[in-house]
């Protein structure tokens, strides 16, 4: 009898490694204090301590891990910490640029004191609309006006006189005409009559003309000395202008200007305005409600920057409260335009205009001198907000510029704000696979972001640590206002965090995840009348949640029952085993039996994956399949052809199939049908093997073996249903207690196994067999008959070699 | 001194318009009918009768050809202008109105005019004999003299003082709140004792009224001598009240 290499069934304590609440010495979480620190992420913890800590260029964080760690939160706990020790950064205002008008100044001020500077020019402005025209009104200014007036007008009127005085003299009158002058000769003080003039003799009548003649050209050139004259005048009532208002347009500025006097840019700022002001005093003539423009009788709506003193206005970008510390912006839709900032415009008389008073604050503007926090996902998302945000991080400035002027789409004149230091420190939140990416694909990350803070999925289970876990739940639970728990339900929760894990032995630390248990928990309890969560509440709340996305499964469930999906779960069949494969729906992962056949005949193609050849197999499933072929191979073929073709099925799988974690039970399927060794349709299995017949670990074991537990638990439990398991997920168990208390009630059981032998032998029920001193598989066992099987296999395809192809009605290179 | 008919003596001279505006607020504020006088000249047909009649445009100093009947148009279009002007001022102010055409000398023409009226009004281009030989036919006329856009200035009263205070001040005050802004009042008078007298008068019935106005006394009632003082002071419109008291009306 050949010898058995069985393994024993495991016992029901190491299915599950429950948490014992008699282990904590508190009788609720109120007992408990508050945890402050983060559990379990103390590499993270120091990489953003580190990151937030170092002031130099590059020495941005990215925070990866998935979702629902508690990234944001960690981060922004520590962001907070460092931001009220750091100085407030300056306020922010654009400010006219009268140099040139289409490139807005910036302008920065201390913290908190933008707002009164725009106040104090806004007042500056009222009191110069009051000041000026009451300068104008003057009698001063009157008669001085006046005088430069008359000085024109006689200096014209006495020139134009002068060639009257002139012709005069030479018996020649200056006649004013309709539009202009003209000459004619005069007899006794009067205008000559035509009839008079016709009696001169013909040299007196020539001499007249060429006298008239000469004082026109006297007369043309006086004319054309007026424009001169008035272009004088103009300037000499500019310059009146200057002086009447000089003193109360400089006295108010001066004023301000003592005001910012530890400002040099706001006094130069003011040094400008008050020089503009002079030189455009008309505009402060104007009243205050003047009649509104219009156009073929249509009002046109005059913005306030729009009209001539919009000017003199602050736009006040950024304003710190004083004492506020350094900020920190989480931007949650970080676009182009929402993180550099933009240039909105009005529409008027049907074009699109803007001004300096239109450029509006981005998420970069509002962080600078602390903290931004973006998704690494969203900015990628979003068009052209990656580069705006390396741009920017690279060159230190923020640039306002719109997505039509960086990319040259549109030609209208907008304005070119004047750009402002980029001075902050970016934190990118992001899943690990972002942070990759972006190193393998973008030369610049590196350089920008430095400091990785890399977040752990869970952490080692043991006594302190189910301590630490259940200050957390305690802080959770004060944070969130929730009941406190009492210790089963925090061993229940111990357990749960295990199992989210994957691993008896760690815990997970998904915080949101943990806290959504809680809320939920809380509510069953709040339910149940109680003001303390027990470990019932808790278990409601599991039950509750997997029965709200447990839909598919039941389907699935229900079809097998009815015999719609074939899963057998007792009797024996030849190249048949049950498969077990994980479903993951959204957040819910189920477990269920796959019926796996093998079918075996003479030729020479090997293993052929069915799913691969249907285009429904991925790759790494494919890989397992071709491991198969070596391991047959290997084992029974070193010295022969492996003349075999097999082929390979997930039987009423229409949806595809990844993973290796078949491969296992799929070469059992085709051991037993070389073989010809039925077996245990009671027995599902689950792990991958390879070249060496060495069973694999898998994931999702918990969800696997639950999965054929309960079709068999529906079905009834015989006693003789179990699952194969590879020996070394044996420490990630944490199965349901009802599976356990199956398992120790003797109806259910999971059997570790190491090598494809021992798996075989629990499915067929036959001695696998190993290789005696003559290196042969003893009789009756499955590896005899396999190499029996193919050794047959072979001889009959050496016998068909022999036979000329003509006979075989094949021939070479002709087309079929 | 009662105002009722005032004259305006217009022609083609852009001084005419202020002088036509100056007249018709004077009329809304005294309640008088305005009689508009627009003067074609007949120097000014003569030249347009002449074989070689040019003129140079007045900005653009370019030499046109006259025609008579381009002129007879273009005096007409002046009328018509004026026409509409006094439509324009008289009719908010409910000033009953009328406007001749003649041919003449325009300083005769309105010298023939103004002897039936109470105020004269002209517009010269500057202060000279010619405004003293206008005023010597109404009992007041107001000369406008350029200057700027607006219709108000400092207005200038010359008052004889053999006409009473009483009178020359009410009209004085009359005028400026028509068209002034700043009154003076020049008092003429070869005797300084009667001149101080008549302006300490005059002082005392403007601190009644309430209203300001600077009081200086001037000797000689020539043109020359008034001009010193119209230098200094830039007058936009000088009122001239005549030597000679009206009769009482």
């Amino acid at each position: 009898m050949p010898k058995s290499r069985a393994v024993p069934p495991l016992e029901p304590h190491a299915l599950r490694r429950a948490c014992d609440p008699a282990s904590f010495s508190f009788a609720t979480t109120e007992e408990l204090e508050d945890f402050a620190e983060v559990l379990g992420q103390s590499r993270a913890v120091e990489a953003i301590r580190f990151g937030v800590g170092i002031e130099r260029d590059g020495y941005n964080l990215y925070a990866m891990g998935p979702e629902g760690i508690g990234r944001h939160t960690i981060v922004r706990r520590h962001l907070e910490q460092r931001a009220t020790q750091r100085p407030t950064p300056p306020d922010w205002c654009y400010v006219f640029n009268f140099e040139a008008p289409d490139q807005p100044r910036a302008m920065s001020l201390p913290a908190g004191s933008v707002g009164r500077f725009r106040d104090d020019l806004a007042r500056l402005v009222e009191d110069l609309r009051t000041g000026i025209p009451s300068a104008f009104e003057t009698d001063e200014y009157r008669t001085r006006l006046q005088e430069i007036e008359s000085e024109f007008e006689k200096r014209h009127e006495g020139a134009i006189e002068a060639v009257g005085a002139k012709a005069k003299d030479q018996g020649i009158a200056l006649v004013r005409t309709p539009s202009g002058f003209g000459f004619a000769p005069l007899r006794k003080d009067k205008v000559m009559s035509p009839d008079e003039f016709h009696a001169l003799s013909e040299a007196r009548q020539k001499k007249v003309q060429d006298a008239i003649g000469g004082l026109e050209v006297e007369l043309a050139k006086v004319i054309q000395e007026v424009p001169k004259m008035r272009r004088e005048a103009q300037h000499k009532v500019r310059e009146l202008n200057r002086q009447v208002i000089g003193a109360t347009v400089t006295g108010l500025i001066e004023e301000l200007k003592a005001v910012y006097v530890a400002l040099p840019p706001v006094v130069a700022y003011l040094g400008q305005v008050n020089e503009d002001v002079l030189n455009h005093a008309e505009y402060f003539r104007h009243p205050k409600e003047g009649e509104q423009r219009t156009l073929f009788g249509i009002p046109i709506p005059e913005p306030e920057a729009e009209s001539p003193l919009g000017r003199y206005q602050v736009n006040v970008l950024i304003e710190h409260a004083a004492d506020a510390g350094a900020p920190i912006v989480y931007e949650d839709n970080p676009t182009h335009d929402n993180l550099v900032g933009r240039v909105e415009h009005v529409a008027q008389m049907g074009t699109l205009v803007t001004n300096f008073m239109l450029i509006k604050a981005g998420a970069f503007h509002r962080a600078n001198g602390g903290y931004l926090v973006l998704d690494a996902l969203k900015v990628l998302q979003q068009p052209f907000a990656w580069e705006a945000l390396k741009r920017a991080m690279r060159s230190r400035e923020i640039r306002t510029e719109s997505l039509g002027q960086m990319l040259s789409l549109v030609s209208t004149v907008g304005l070119k704000p004047e750009p402002i230091a980029f001075d902050q420190k970016v934190v990118l939140v992001g899943e690990r696979i972002f942070y990759y990416l972006l190193q393998a694909y973008d030369p610049e990350f590196p350089e920008l972001f430095k400091v990785a803070a890399d977040f752990e999925e869970d952490i080692e289970r043991g006594p302190e640590s189910d301590l630490l876990y259940a200050r957390v739940i305690a802080t959770i639970a004060r944070r969130n206002e929730l009941r406190a728990l009492d210790r089963t339900a925090v061993a229940r929760l111990v357990e749960q965090g295990a199992r989210a894990a994957g691993d008896a032995g760690k815990l997970s630390v998904a915080m949101q995840d943990l806290t959504d248990m809680l809320r939920e928990s809380d509510y069953f309890a709040g339910g149940a009348g109680r003001k303390v969560v027990e470990a019932a509440d808790v278990d409601r709340a599991i039950e509750a949640r997997e029965s709200r996305q447990s839909r598919i499964r039941e389907r699935l469930r229900e079809e097998m029952r009815k015999g719609t999906l074939l899963i057998d779960t007792e009797g024996e069949r030849t190249g048949q085993v049950n498969g077990l494969s994980v479903v993951q729906l959204g957040e819910f992962a189920f477990g269920m039996p796959s019926r796996i056949t093998a079918r075996v005949r003479l030729g020479s193609g090997g293993v052929v994956d069915i799913e691969r050849e249907a285009e429904l197999g991925g790759p790494l499933h494919s890989k397992g399949v071709m491991i198969l072929s070596g391991f047959l191979a290997g084992r029974y073929a070193m010295d022969k052809p492996l003349s075999l073709a097999a082929t390979l099925v997930f039987e009423q799988n229409y949806g595809g199939v990844e993973g290796d974690s078949a491969s296992c039970a799929e070469l059992c399927a085709l051991l037993s049908a070389l073989a010809d060794a039925p077996l245990r349709q009671s027995i599902a299995m689950t792990g991958s093997v390879n070249q060496h017949g060495d069973v694999q670990a898998i994931g999702g074991v918990n969800e696997k073996i639950e999965g054929f537990y309960d079709l068999c638990a529906t079905r009834g439990l015989t006693g003789t249903q179990g699952v194969v398991i590879p020996a070394a997920n044996a420490r990630h168990l944490m199965l349901r207690r009802d599976v356990v208390d199956a398992v120790a009630a003797g109806k259910f059981s999971v059997h570790p196994v190491e090598t494809v032998d021992q798996a075989l032998e629990i499915l067929s029920g036959i001695p696998s067999g190993e290789r005696d001193a003559s290196g042969r598989f003893p009789a009756a066992t499955v590896n005899f008959r396999v190499e029996r099987r193919l050794a047959a296999f072979a001889e009959r395809l050496g016998s068909f070699a022999a036979v000329p192809l003509a006979r075989r009605g094949l021939r070479r290179g002709k087309p079929r | 001194m009662k105002i009722r008919r005032i004259v305006v003596g217009l022609d083609i001279a852009p001084h005419s318009r202020s002088a036509l505006a100056a007249a018709a607020a004077l009329a809304g504020e005294l309640g008088a009918e305005l009689e508009a006088l627009f003067v074609e000249s007949d120097e000014l047909h003569r030249l347009a009768g002449l074989p070689f009649a040019r003129e140079l445009g007045h900005s653009s100093a370019s030499a046109r050809r006259i025609d008579p009947a381009a002129l007879e148009r273009s005096l007409r279009a002046h009328a018509d202008e004026a026409r509409r002007a006094l439509t324009a001022l008289a009719g908010p102010r409910a000033v009953r109105w009328s406007l001749r055409v003649t041919r003449g000398s325009v300083t005769e023409e309105v010298r023939a005019a103004a002897t039936g009226a109470d105020l004269t009004v002209v517009g010269i281009s500057r202060w000279g004999p010619e405004a003293m030989r206008l005023a010597q036919e109404a009992p007041v006329t107001l000369v406008v003299l350029p200057g700027g856009g607006s219709a108000r200035g400092p207005l200038v009263v010359i008052c004889p003082v053999t006409v009473a205070p009483e009178p020359a001040v009410s009209l004085a005050c009359s005028l400026a709140r028509a068209i002034g802004e700043g009154l003076t009042i020049l008092a003429v008078g070869d005797d300084v004792e009667e001149a101080a007298r008549w302006c300490a008068g005059a002082a005392s019935l403007l601190a009644r009224l309430g209203r300001k106005a600077s009081l200086e006394i001037v000797r000689d009632w020539q043109a020359e001598a008034l001009a010193v003082a119209l230098e200094r002071l830039a007058p936009r419109a000088v009122a001239i009240v005549a030597p000679t008291p009206p009769a009482a009306g």
